[in-house]
């Protein structure tokens, strides 16, 4: 009691002179000013180059989806505001729906058979022993890190009609019938080539993430499971498939937009052909725009193309949101 | 329900020469609590790992029961096991982690309900059955990981150092809890522990081993009264056992300035072997204080009269737990300094840097091989 009675006054003096202007205060809150911008300040070069690389083209892009821009109008110099034309006339087309439906089903085909087949092989990275895992990164890696133009230039060389590898080996083995055969002359097996070529090219990032994730798992889950009277079956659905369902959320989303965007390996294939039979959405605007002189017409698929993605990885980035709820 | 037999089981990991686990041959009686207790790296959760399959035994057999289980996928032997992190599927609720088991062996979900129910109720766990493990605390979790092994009603329950993540006062409340389940579900249980208090303790029975070997297999009243060789002696027991080497005088030991009778044939033994010297072990209660009227003293026989009775003791530091005092210090014996423990009564507490001397109680002494180290008194 004596105590508190002789305490007070010390108290409330404290309180007023850190709350009080003097200079010490000032200079600590300047300095604490300071050290709240830091952070917004490391973060600006990363955005300046984000605005200047990829907000300006898009800004660019929206600004000549709205214009009729033809090769005339660009020697001349000349701007003419068409308003929604361009998308009038794309939306109403026929092109434009069955390249979207297109994309989505090629897409789709190659998502599901590089997480299929990624998933597989980052489980057989967990299992394998330091060598054999240590080559078989090595040649993931390897497949990763190859430039994608030189990958389908190889992939081109592999499959061609008469000096390839592929059609040597499918003669040898009995398709005679295969000696000859002409990989880019159909829509179906120019697409072949190109999902075997992406999935190549995809499932490493995929292998190692999981192999990644796998490594999480404590082994005692396993063992648990295994008292508890788990197979490797029952193991695998109850201790490791949770465990990876954040990775293979994470992975599936960066590949649908990766693989939906695949312009490189389409385009420099077979050029969206036959027959522009093979054009996904980006090598349609790509050959709409450039290659056939319509940069108006290019930019408002492009714009489009944007917005089909963004919807498509919406409803996915929901699942993924909704997913980190039920965990909490 | 059922008898756990190690049979000179062993096991040698891939690599090493040396087993970690060298024919360990214990009889485990059905309904006991054994615990295995050792310093770390000592073989013990090995051990527990053979019995539950999930470490290949090399060498002999277990059994549980009648059945051999030596080489039966962990599956089939019908036994629980909580792990030292518990090893809760972070994804299943309370409710679907203590049911899995019986979930995969087919049971019926009403069933599965009923039985995790009551495991709930009996580790005070109703309230949280439909939260998952990291919405828990570290006790909660604790019993989630019991929860699991008792709603399967297995032949045995393993348990590898369950309470080591619990903070110092919800291990000793939890061990008396985890003690007295045992009791009433009288299940066969092997305990791992390298807490020698929680051996003491929980045990029923309590194995010691070092380096793979088993040292000594007894109830914790007979490991303390007659620890087998100076391992189990300095291992067992807080504050350790004094373990000093003294020589071999006519009908005893000498300790300091007085003599301490040993049983005769304790010292034929030690002279066949050609010691000249035995090493006494001296629990820190056993000890006489001379200065505070030791009552010991006065019964032995003094090498010389005129100076005090017993080893001189220069006190370092003294203890007072409230209920005792313990005296840390040194003495010298054989030309070299050891340090010695020694309880006395919290009333009468002696100087830090005091010197005091102190007999042992001549029925109190332990005799231990100086060489073997094997106990030479019974």
């Amino acid at each position: 009691m004596t105590v508190q009675t002789e305490r007070p006054p010390s108290g409330p003096s404290d309180v007023r002179k850190a709350d009080g202007g003097g200079t010490g205060g000032t200079r600590a809150r300047a300095a604490s000013r300071a050290g709240a911008l830091a952070p917004y300040l490391l973060l600006l070069p990363a955005a300046a180059a984000t605005v200047l690389l990829l907000g300006w083209p898009l800004v660019k892009d929206g600004l000549l989806s709205f214009q009729n821009l033809n090769m005339a109008q660009l020697i001349q110099h000349v701007t003419e505001w068409t308003g929604f034309d361009n998308y009038k006339e794309v939306l109403t087309g026929e092109d434009f729906w069955r390249v979207t439906v297109r994309s989505i089903i090629f897409t789709a085909v190659n998502v599901v058979l590089t997480m299929v087949v990624g998933g597989l092989i980052g489980l057989l990275l967990a299992r394998l022993g330091r060598v054999m895992r240590f080559v078989l990164m090595i040649g993931l890696v390897l497949a990763w890190a190859m430039p994608v133009v030189a990958a389908t230039t190889v992939y081109q060389w592999l499959f061609a009609q008469r000096f390839g590898v592929v059609n040597w080996v499918l003669d040898k083995l009995g398709w005679h019938s295969m000696a000859d055969f002409s990989w880019t002359g159909s829509q179906f097996s120019t697409f072949f080539v190109v999902t075997v070529l992406i999935v190549w090219m995809s499932v490493p990032f995929v292998a190692i993430n999981l192999y990644a994730a796998t490594t999480t798992i404590p082994d005692e889950l396993y063992e648990a499971a295994a008292l508890d009277g788990a197979g490797m079956w029952r193991s695998f659905t109850s201790v490791t498939l949770p465990f990876l369902r954040p990775f293979l959320y994470a992975t599936t989303f960066l590949e649908v937009i990766w693989i939906f965007k695949a312009f490189v390996q389409v385009y420099t294939f077979n050029g969206g052909g036959p027959d522009r039979l093979t054009e996904i959405l980006p090598v349609y605007a790509y050959i709409e725009g450039v290659g056939n002189q319509h940069y108006g017409m290019g930019a408002a698929i492009a714009v489009l193309t944007i917005l089909i993605l963004l919807g498509l990885t919406a409803y996915y980035l929901r699942i993924v949101l909704k997913q980190e709820e039920d965990e909490l | 329900m059922a008898t756990v037999t190690f049979d000179k089981a062993t096991r040698v990991y891939p690599g090493s020469t040396k087993p970690a686990v060298d024919g360990l041959d214990i009889d485990i009686a059905d309904g006991e609590f054994l615990v295995l207790v050792g310093p770390s790296g000592c073989g013990k959760s090995t051990s527990l790992r053979m019995l539950a399959g999930l470490e290949d035994v090399n060498g002999g057999a277990i059994r549980i029961g009648d059945r051999d289980v030596t080489h039966l996928p962990p599956k089939d032997r019908d036994i629980a096991m909580v792990f030292q992190n518990y090893a809760l599927y972070p994804h299943m609720s309370v409710a679907d982690n203590m049911g899995f088991a019986l979930k995969i062996a087919g049971v019926n979900k009403a069933e599965i309900r009923q039985k995790v129910e009551e495991a709930a109720k009996i580790l005070d766990l109703t309230e949280y059955l439909d939260r998952k493990p990291k919405a828990l605390s570290g006790g909660q979790r604790q019993r989630v990981a019991m929860g699991r092994a008792i709603v399967r009603e297995p032949q045995v329950f393993l348990m590898d150092e369950p309470l080591s993540n619990l903070d110092a006062k919800l291990r000793v409340s939890t061990r008396t809890q985890i003690a007295s389940l045992q009791r009433r579900l009288g299940i066969t249980t092997v305990y791992v522990t390298h807490d020698q208090v929680e051996a003491m303790t929980m045990g029923d029975r309590v194995a010691v081993l070092k380096d793979g070997l088993l040292q000594q297999v007894d109830s914790p009243r007979n490991m303390y009264d007659k620890p087998a060789n100076l391992f189990v002696a300095g291992f067992i027991g807080s504050p350790a056992m004094n373990l000093v080497e003294v020589p071999i005088t006519d009908g005893g030991v000498k300790f300091g300035n007085s003599v301490v009778p040993v049983n005769r044939d304790a010292l034929k033994a030690a002279s066949d072997k050609g010691d000249r010297t035995v090493t006494v072990g001296v629990r820190p209660e056993h000890f006489d204080v001379v200065e505070l009227n030791g009552g010991a003293a006065k019964t032995l026989s003094k090498d010389s009269a005129d100076a005090p009775a017993g080893l001189a003791v220069s006190v370092n530091v003294v203890e007072e737990t409230g209920a005792d005092g313990y005296i840390y210090g040194t003495v010298e014996v054989g030309g070299e300094t050891k340090d010695l423990v020694v309880r006395v009564s919290s009333r009468a507490v002696p100087e830090k840097g005091a010197t005091v001397h102190v007999v042992p109680r001549p029925g109190e002494i332990h005799v231990f091989s100086s060489s073997t180290g094997e106990r030479l008194t019974d």
